[in-house]
């Protein structure tokens, strides 16, 4: 086999790559979820600079996978929506870096 | 574009929190409030009631704070919990408050025993001032750093620049311009504090209650 060659045996994490948070938009909701405890839709909104729309549908997505869990919560009768990560959605979050990181360190050879 | 590097993300997502200039105004209150102490105690009042003037404006300032990250921040850019590794950051910050007020009362009272030991050693006088600066200086500077705030170093030397101002006029021209040399710093922060509050009233403009809540 020749140097430049890819070999496929590398990308085998390829196919491991979780589809749910290879999405763009998916990967910054969850990057910011796994930097925090936990934070509310509008703060959200504001640090990822998605559309409402765009960042409720990518949410239910993830909420579906049970990657992120969603609270509804009172403050001062004030409702609240708070967003954390689940520690499924931490685990596949950690698996997913690392699977990237195979594919690309394989790529750079 | 932000960078996919979650130690950068997550110091983006802390430092947007200080975006609001509430701070910025804070800080420049409480040093106006040092002003307007020492413009009453030039002016005669007495230190009891110069004291509780001090007192009582400082927790108005603290209670308005509150209030404003409350009614303004929160209700436009949202609401956070960091993780444990900025909460530690975040009271060893707390901590360093608390050490700076209680250095701050320490040198306070040994300042009126050097007072009345000073007579004919006026290096000794030059403690106080000293001690001020220092203070300023290192309790800023960690603040700056566990907070990841970087005007905070500039607020620092602010901070500290009135008292050797002061006595260099005191020295040179003869006059006491103490209240003065509190107000310019204070001003620049409050000024500082105003842009930013502004910038952010405009980037972050009040959403309809259900859009915080994912709803449309």
């Amino acid at each position: 086999m020749e140097k430049n060659e890819i070999d496929n045996e590398n990308l085998k994490p390829l196919a491991e790559i979780d589809r749910v948070i290879h999405e763009p938009a998916r990967l910054l909701i969850l990057a910011y979820l796994s930097v925090v405890e936990s934070a509310d839709f509008l703060f959200l909104m504001n640090q990822t600079k998605l559309t409402r729309g765009n960042l409720s549908s990518h949410l239910s997505k993830l909420e579906a996978a049970g990657y992120v869990e969603i609270k509804k919560e009172f403050v001062e009768k004030i409702p609240r929506t708070l967003l954390s990560l689940t520690e499924q959605g931490r685990n596949a979050f950690l698996k997913y870096r690392r699977n990237m990181q195979q594919v690309l360190d394989s790529l750079s050879k | 574009m932000t960078p996919l590097n979650l130690k950068e993300i997550e110091r983006k997502a802390y430092r947007s929190t200080f975006q609001d200039g509430i701070w910025d105004i804070f800080l420049g209150l409480l040093l106006l409030n040092l002003a307007v102490g020492a413009l009453l105690s030039n002016s005669g009042v007495s230190e009891g009631l110069t004291m509780t003037i001090f007192v009582a404006l400082a927790a108005i300032f603290v209670l308005v704070f509150i209030a404003c990250k409350k009614r303004i921040t929160i209700p436009r850019m949202g609401f956070v919990k960091f993780g444990p590794k900025r909460k530690r950051k975040i009271w060893k910050s707390r901590i360093t408050l608390v050490a700076s007020v209680l250095a701050g009362l320490v040198v306070f009272l040994a300042a009126f025993l050097i007072q009345s030991y000073s007579a004919g050693r006026p290096k000794l006088l030059l403690l106080l001032p000293a001690a001020w600066v220092a203070n300023s200086i290192i309790v800023f500077s960690l603040l700056a750093y566990y907070l990841d705030c970087t005007r905070l170093y500039l607020y620092g030397v602010l901070f500290a620049l009135p008292v050797p101002v002061d006595m260099a006029i005191k020295e040179f021209a003869g006059v006491n311009l103490i209240a003065l040399a509190l107000a310019v710093p204070a001003s620049i922060m409050l000024a500082v504090g105003t842009v930013l509050l502004t910038r952010f009233l405009r980037d972050y403009p009040l959403l309809a209650q259900e859009v915080s809540n994912g709803k449309k």
